[in-house]
């Protein structure tokens, strides 16, 4: 029974990335006609120019046609995964987001490795310390953490242990080999994790908090067992299911995290390459990289989901049923 | 919370002892107040933001200059006080509007329900799934605008979450005792809203506000570092930030100094904002 529903339920939701898909692509096509004077206002940028290289651009880019039939013409090209060139270095955008997705992925991964081997210890350790001044000085600094910039952070970090202290490597992402590209994420990574670690640490510590006034929990106690295995065996298991619920909002943090850290540290990911498409106006790379956040929002919501369903019979209980 | 019950009754003057907010709270305070009272009279105190002395660039702290100068030779101190003023106005915009907005949906989705609460529901979880910075940082660059479209756009996913909460706290009031009082006396159902449910739910706004405010301090300089938002040459702390990056080793204090400012106000703003939400509301729950 449960299964068939957790079946039908994980159905449903990948039937509802359809729409979603859909929905993303519109948007992203859309992006070019959005640009104030069109998409020729985006080609020539401001360079004068004839009335002839307008048409010649208004033809090459098959401006001239309905917005549907563009639309048409553009998905073909997306399907087969042809975003067009860079207006700036002309080169494919299918090509540097190729190159440079595998660093964005290491860098989110070390990320969220390092928020969670810090925030969900660190929260539960509170929770159990409630109101004695660790609990305090654990929650005094989140706080502080949730509110601190990350561009912030790793310009202090750069100028301290990149220059003062000279640890760590400064920029960049070494000299290619697996073992010395690592060594240059760490620091990276610890500046992404900072505000994912504040807020799984701050969910974790209300939820267990929330866990330990449970029925389940004082039995458990007063069955005699062990207040470790009471903790993290009844307690903890219970207490991450809201730090599941907020996977999405962790992931869309570290996904805007990725952008500074990249721009700072001078790594070559997808954050800094919408950083210079960005400043150049550079619609077609800005369209390819908005559509790869779309979908890696989506996937990562339906993944966040499916699991919070494998964990909680409840959900699909409840969504099949509605 | 740290509040200890006991048997015996508690004197007055250690009520008022406890009714005092704790001292983390009070320096939030008076950083917040000092911002403020810089950004009025900011030039007075450290002179004007803009005079280059060229023979004195990229000089770190001195008795001259107490934070150093910047790569144009100008003064880091003037600059991070002349910041003040944009560091201010672009996140309480943010926040009055998610007070605002989050004060009609939110309370109209909790208190109504039904097909209005859920179309009101569907559009948050939509924008909350997205990455709004991120949107912000395309929307500026695709339709120009600078920081004014940056506020728009940064005020649009602002208050949504602001939505969720507000409406929780309406759910809640909904269910006690006196609106069903109120609704059995007749009273219009616009009247229940503004007049009795907006009081009870307006500790929850303030501490929106309080938490709208630090969150998009740091998202408006965000988009400044990375040269979107304010024009170049205002003296802006994210956009210090990034330009003074370039001298980060000469004089490390140009861009750590507004970064620090950036911190501190965003930091005191939260505590408020935190303070305030578990005074009002039921301790250690969990937001969003």
């Amino acid at each position: 029974m449960r299964n068939r529903n957790l079946g039908r339920y994980a159905v449903r939701r990948l039937l509802m990335l359809i729409p979603i898909a859909f929905l993303i692509s519109v948007v992203v096509f859309l992006l070019t006609s959005l640009v104030p004077g069109g998409a020729v206002a985006a080609l020539i940028e401001g360079r004068p120019t004839s009335q002839g290289t307008v048409e010649a651009l208004k033809a090459k880019y098959h401006l001239d046609e309905p917005l549907i039939t563009q639309y048409w013409i553009w998905l073909k090209g997306v399907l087969q995964g042809d975003f067009g060139r860079s207006f700036q270095s002309s080169q494919l955008v299918m090509d540097s987001i190729r190159s440079r997705i595998g660093l964005t992925i290491w860098l989110n991964a070390i990320g969220l490795s390092i928020a969670l081997v810090i925030g969900v210890p660190l929260g539960t350790w509170a929770a159990m310390r409630r109101g004695s001044s660790q609990d305090r000085t654990i929650v005094g600094a989140s706080i502080f953490a949730s509110s601190t910039p990350s561009f912030v952070v790793a310009l202090g970090f750069l100028w301290l242990f990149g220059q003062k202290l000279d640890w760590f490597p400064l920029y960049g992402v070494g000299d290619g080999s697996f073992r010395d590209q690592m060594w240059h994420l760490v620091l990276p990574g610890i500046v992404m994790a900072i505000t994912p670690t504040a807020l799984i640490l701050k969910i974790t510590r209300a939820s267990m908090l929330d866990q330990i006034d449970q029925d389940h929990i004082a039995f458990a106690r007063a069955r005699g067992l062990r207040e470790r295995r009471v903790i993290f065996v009844y307690g903890l298991r219970n207490a991450l299911i809201p730090v599941l619920t907020a996977a999405g909002l962790i992931f869309v943090g570290l996904l805007t995290g990725t952008v500074f850290v990249e721009f700072v540290f001078g790594l070559p990911g997808l954050g800094a390459l919408l950083v210079i498409a960005v400043k150049n106006s550079d619609i077609p790379v800005i369209q390819g990289l908005v559509l790869v956040v779309g979908v890696w929002i989506s996937v990562a919501n339906l993944l966040v989901d499916l699991s919070y369903a494998a964990v909680d019979p409840r959900v699909t209980f409840r969504k099949v049923s509605d | 919370m740290t509040v200890h019950t006991k048997d015996q009754p508690v004197s007055l003057a250690r009520r008022v002892v406890r009714s005092r907010p704790p001292f983390s709270i009070m320096v939030a305070f008076s950083f917040v107040a000092a911002v403020l009272v810089i950004s009025v009279v900011g030039q007075a105190l450290a002179g004007s933001a803009n005079i280059q002395d060229l023979a004195s660039v990229a000089n770190p702290a001195s008795g001259d200059h107490w934070l150093g100068t910047d790569r144009l030779g100008r003064d880091v101190l003037a600059r991070v006080f002349a910041g003040t003023r944009t560091a201010v106005i672009g996140p309480l915009i943010i926040a009055s509007s998610g007070l605002v907005l989050s004060s009609i949906f939110g309370i109209a989705a909790g208190y109504i329900g039904g097909g209005l609460d859920s179309t009101i529901m569907r559009t948050v979880d939509f924008f909350i799934a997205l990455p709004g910075l991120l949107v912000a940082i395309v929307a500026v660059s695709v339709l120009g605008g600078g920081y004014g479209m940056a506020i728009i756009v940064l005020s649009i996913f602002n208050v949504q979450g602001d939505i969720r909460i507000v409406r929780g706290a309406a759910i809640e009031q909904k269910g006690l005792p006196y609106i069903e009082a109120l609704r059995s006396l007749g009273v219009k159902r616009l009247r229940i809203m503004w007049r009795h449910m907006l009081p009870n739910v307006s500790p929850v706004l303030v501490a929106d506000f309080a938490i709208d405010f630090a969150l998009s301090l740091v998202a408006l300089a965000g988009l400044s570092f990375l040269g979107l938002g304010s024009q170049p040459g205002t003296p802006e702390w994210g956009g210090m930030l990034a330009v003074n990056q370039a001298i980060l080793f000469s004089n490390p204090l140009a861009s750590l100094a507004p970064g620090f400012a950036i911190i501190l106000l965003a930091v005191s703003v939260n505590l408020i904002g935190d303070w305030l939400y578990d005074k009002y509301t039921a301790p250690d729950r969990v937001r969003n």
